[in-house]
């Protein structure tokens, strides 16, 4: 939620969804070409719109990679704030590392991040982090620890608290890391 | 020269490195790594020896050829480590220095010969000099310390293929591993990677407990860094 949120308040929504209220079926480049915005500033912002169903994407297979066509879809957006909130008061919970023996890590000691979570072995599924959640995981203790506030850990890494937490409940649900009670 | 002049040299060799050894690593000695070092220093000191005894015998591109193989494996992973910033670079100079000063000689005559062994000699001790005073250095001593180190923490608990952070600062960077157990010393903070076999040897421990007990017991050995976390640490407080 906090995603979209930050993406609706961002400079150049409004111009990008005129855009394609407008030019519908446009990848993002041709978007960025005609507005003068970085590509990666409107990927992001369309990516995250269709999370959401307000933008639907299509695919469109070429020569090189498959082109991602968006056309505004539109529609409602509630802000569950008690959800929010509660999030945010998982600032203080202590974690670590859950041990779960499927979990491997890709980590880079010089750079000191953690570059992608292992789950089942090489041949399993892959998750890649980015240098911000790589150097958050990185600094969480390990197993049968007494665990350290994901506030401390955020402060460290150079991470806002609230992704810190959103990142931290989603490797919970991949059994890397525990919240402890 | 004779056959038991040879062998004398070589057990004189022999004593006088197993000795070097003993200090160095304070009484801990690990046959397995002993015998690894052992051969690599004969295969390194043997023949500028010889050449030293029998100069007439002396080939320079040969000469040159051995030694690019068997020193450019060990200098260059020690030069990779000095870049990224794993292990500081007086170390690498005064082996480097050192083992090349003594390696060139046989290119020159006496007295100049006489004066680059010597030189060589006092980088190459400044050098055992700095692994006695950093003993984890040493992948006998550090051996000898993982195991005691497992002894008294938390056993059967989780493991985890990440490196546990310890917050303890270090003076200089260095880094060192043996079978299982890689140390990177930085500036703030120890990184401790252990492998599943060596967590499973011993015991299955408490990573948190045993990483830090490991680190503390090298703070406590060399002496000049305790002396600096004690100072940090007060100031903390």
């Amino acid at each position: 939620m906090i995603d979209l949120i930050r993406v609706l308040g961002s400079e150049h929504v409004f111009g990008i969804i005129v855009y394609i209220k407008d030019n519908p079926d446009q990848n993002a480049s041709v978007i960025a070409n005609n507005l003068n915005i970085h590509p990666v500033t409107v990927q992001r912002v369309l990516e995250t719109l269709a999370k959401y169903g307000f933008v639907r994407v299509a695919e469109k297979k070429g020569i090189g990679r498959p082109s991602r066509n968006f056309t505004y879809l539109g529609g409602k957006f509630t802000v569950d704030l008690d959800k929010l909130f509660s999030d945010y008061s998982l600032r203080e919970k202590l974690i670590r590392e859950s041990g779960n023996p499927d979990i491997s890590f890709s980590f880079d000691v010089d750079k000191e991040i953690v570059n992608a979570v292992l789950i089942g072995g090489k041949k399993g599924e892959k998750i890649k982090l980015d240098s911000r959640t790589g150097r958050f995981l990185w600094m969480v203790p390990p197993p049968d620890s007494k665990g350290e506030t994901i506030e401390n850990i955020s402060r460290v890494a150079g991470i806002p608290i609230i992704d810190a937490i959103r990142f931290c409940l989603e490797m919970q649900e991949f059994g890397v890391l525990e919240v402890m009670s | 020269m004779n056959l038991m002049t040879i062998l004398l040299g070589l057990l004189f060799m022999l004593v006088f490195y197993f000795g070097i050894h003993l200090i160095v690593n304070r009484g801990k000695i690990k046959f397995n790594y002993l015998i690894i070092t052992v051969l690599y220093s004969f295969m390194v000191g043997v023949p500028v020896a010889y050449f030293s005894y029998f100069p007439e015998k002396f080939n320079p591109i040969l000469y040159i050829i051995y030694y690019a193989v068997v020193l450019l494996p060990l200098f260059s992973l020690e030069f990779y480590n000095c870049i990224r910033g794993r292990q500081s670079w007086v170390r690498f100079l005064m082996n480097f220095v050192g083992v090349m000063l003594i390696l060139v000689s046989p290119f020159v005559e006496i007295p100049e010969k006489l004066y680059m062994i010597g030189a060589g000699l006092v980088f190459v001790t400044g050098f055992f000099i700095y692994l006695f005073r950093y003993p984890h250095l040493n992948p006998m001593w550090l051996e000898d310390a993982a195991y005691k180190a497992g002894r008294n923490v938390e056993k059967n608990c989780g493991y985890s293929s990440k490196p546990v952070i310890v917050s303890v600062p270090s003076r200089i960077t260095s880094s060192s591993s043996i079978r299982g157990l890689y140390l990177l010393f930085k500036k703030k903070h120890a990184i401790v990677k252990i492998s599943k076999d060596l967590h499973d040897k011993l015991g299955r421990p408490n990573m948190e407990q045993y990483t830090t007990e490991l680190v503390k017991m090298i703070k406590e050995k060399t002496k000049v860094e305790k002396q600096i976390s004690d100072t940090i640490s007060k100031q903390g407080e």
